[in-house]
């Protein structure tokens, strides 16, 4: 029995180094999980390995009973796996209802619409509407990206990846450069997504403890520990990485 | 609705004009309506997808030359309409096989491989003398004939018909970069990355993209050449390549009127200079600086700066009694 997300001795060398190896995810439909550990732990590579931007160079990565291990990041994301990116990865220069209508049409559309108007693709654009009603940027529909607040931006980043029906979004940082009330909105809107499997990374400890069902800890490239947020932070083996920082971090 | 009415009034200007213009600015026109037509194939790759390419000739030039080749040497029975289509064909199986290999190089190297495959095929219309007539080029094209076309002034029907016909291309490309696969293409050139996430095929698009741009370019080549009624393998060389380019930087990438502008412009500050004097292509290299200087973002960006300037200083000359009536 697969899990809905699994890796099995998942890796990725560049050259000499092997920045993630021997990683066994396993995420449950509906989990929300947490990734942790110190900068250069491979929690990004690892992402990249997840979304299809990086090919592993061993391993086996399953989703949905599907071993997805060879499809390009255009052919994931076409079964249901969203991202967003740690450094906001917008098309700056189109608005915010052109690009949420492009990220609803990039799950279902085809490349050969040549003719008809991207905004009169009405029932894509229609879901584009709601998502930006539900999520407060309706006044900002018509304004170009480049011209948002970065707040703004970090916020559409967790839109976009709604608009594109997912089953499961990777949320690389979400909260990563914003002041700490833009911080609150974004884990906010995180905590109001919709029942979904989430996968996070969060440099952040307060806030992967305040969002997550189960965390993963990474070290070296490689998975140190997998439990509950209570379990991972009792381990010795990560309060030894963190020296002690996870211990006095949380109350 | 209102795009069928601009285009009739597009078409309705541009007949006009070719009725009406003095035989030296009619052949002007139209002989930067086919460098527009060029031009806008250009910069679908160049404004939108984010591709330069060095070689666009070799588009061009193929389709100038297969159409001129059926043409003077009588090989069709069909006459233009068969030629022109048979050489939009060749176009497309050539840039649908030579798009397998170009776009996997990126940047400056897609400007290099661009350029090798425009050279090719340079130095083949120069060899192969037997089909192409070598250095001393093809002559005997037959000029099509548009019967009643030929009644409006000039009796030159074909002058009207390429006015049609590339309004007819700059519509239909208008529509192209107003759907889905147009925002896809502006996407990716952005970013890669992104639109992968979104689930868009950025290979995919970008070969889409490329065949077609090179269809539209070799459909120009076929209008140029009937226009020229001769061609030679100059249709595909790098001052080609380098000329349409230029345009699309005077014009303004990535706007639909930029390539019109900019063919428009270019041809007729060349033609203006060329008949001045034999020296002309300095003072035209002086033309370029002036536009990479004064308007580095090309000519249609420049006028509607300008616009936008003057319409906020009157903005700020109608506040401003009342500024003066609040001090008072």
């Amino acid at each position: 029995m697969v899990s809905f997300l699994q890796t099995t001795r998942l890796g990725r060398s560049f050259g000499g180094l092997r920045a993630v190896r021997d990683v066994a995810l396993a995420v449950e439909r509906g989990e929300r999980r947490g990734i942790i550990g110190p900068n250069g732990a491979g929690k990004t590579t690892l992402f990249h390995l997840l979304s299809g931007h990086l090919k592993p160079t061993e391993g086996q990565i399953w989703f949905d009973g599907r071993d997805i291990t060879r499809l390009a990041a255009h052919q994931r994301a076409r079964t249901g796996l969203a991202r967003s990116f740690q450094i906001t990865n917008l098309l700056q220069e189109m608005t915010v209802l052109e690009m949420c209508v492009m990220a609803v049409y990039g799950r279902h559309g085809t490349p050969f619409a040549f003719l008809r108007p991207l905004l009169d693709h009405h029932p894509e654009r229609a879901r584009a509407e709601e998502l930006l009603d539900t999520w407060g940027l309706r006044e900002l529909r018509n304004a170009p990206i480049q011209a948002l607040s970065y707040g703004d931006q970090r916020l559409l980043e967790i839109v976009v990846a709604l608009a594109q029906d997912p089953q499961l979004i990777l949320l690389d940082e979400p909260t990563a450069g914003l002041s700490q009330v833009e911080s609150r909105q974004v884990i906010a809107a995180i905590k109001r997504l919709p029942h979904l499997t989430l996968v996070l990374i969060e440099h952040d400890l307060s806030v992967v403890f305040e969002l997550v069902d189960s965390i993963t800890v990474m070290n070296q490239g490689q998975e140190l520990a997998t439990g509950t947020p209570d379990t991972v932070r009792m381990d010795p083996r990560v309060q030894q990485v963190y020296l002690g920082e996870l211990v006095e971090d949380v109350p | 609705m209102r795009g069928l009415l601009v285009v009739l009034a597009a078409l309705a200007i541009g007949l006009t004009a070719a009725a009406v213009l003095p035989v030296f600015y009619r052949t002007l026109l139209v002989q930067a309506a086919i460098w527009a037509m060029f031009c806008l194939s250009v910069d679908l790759l160049l404004g939108h997808a984010g591709l330069t390419s060095l070689g666009h000739a070799a588009f061009f030039g193929l389709g100038g030359y297969t159409a001129g080749i059926l043409s003077a040497r009588k090989l069709l029975a069909g006459g233009w309409l068969l030629e022109t289509l048979v050489a939009v064909v060749v176009v497309a199986v050539f840039a649908a096989a030579v798009g397998l290999l170009v776009l996997r190089a990126r940047g400056t190297y897609f400007m290099m491989v661009t350029l090798a495959l425009a050279q090719i095929l340079w130095g083949a219309a120069q060899v192969s003398r037997g089909l192409t007539g070598g250095d001393d080029g093809l002559r005997g094209i037959a000029r099509p004939d548009i019967p009643l076309l030929s009644l409006l002034p000039g009796g030159n029907g074909y002058y009207y018909l390429v006015i049609v016909l590339v309004v007819v291309v700059f519509a239909l490309v208008h529509l192209l970069h107003r759907s889905p696969f147009g925002y896809a293409l502006n996407g990716l050139r952005q970013s890669e990355t992104r639109m992968e996430a979104l689930g868009y095929n950025v290979f995919l698009y970008k070969y889409l993209a490329f065949v077609i741009s090179a269809v539209i370019a070799g459909f120009a080549g076929v209008l140029f050449v009937y226009y020229n009624q001769y061609t030679h393998p100059n249709s595909f060389s790098i001052l080609t390549s380098a000329q349409v380019l230029l345009m699309a930087f005077v014009g303004g990438p990535g706007t639909l009127l930029g390539p019109g502008i900019g063919a428009l412009a270019v041809i007729g500050v060349q033609d203006t200079l060329a008949a001045a004097t034999e020296r002309w292509q300095l003072p035209m290299g002086l033309f370029y600086i002036a536009v990479v200087l004064l308007m580095p973002r090309g000519v249609l960006e420049f006028v509607r700066d300008l616009a936008r300037s003057a319409a906020q200083r009157k903005a700020r000359l109608e506040r401003a009694p009342d500024a003066a009536a609040e001090q008072g």
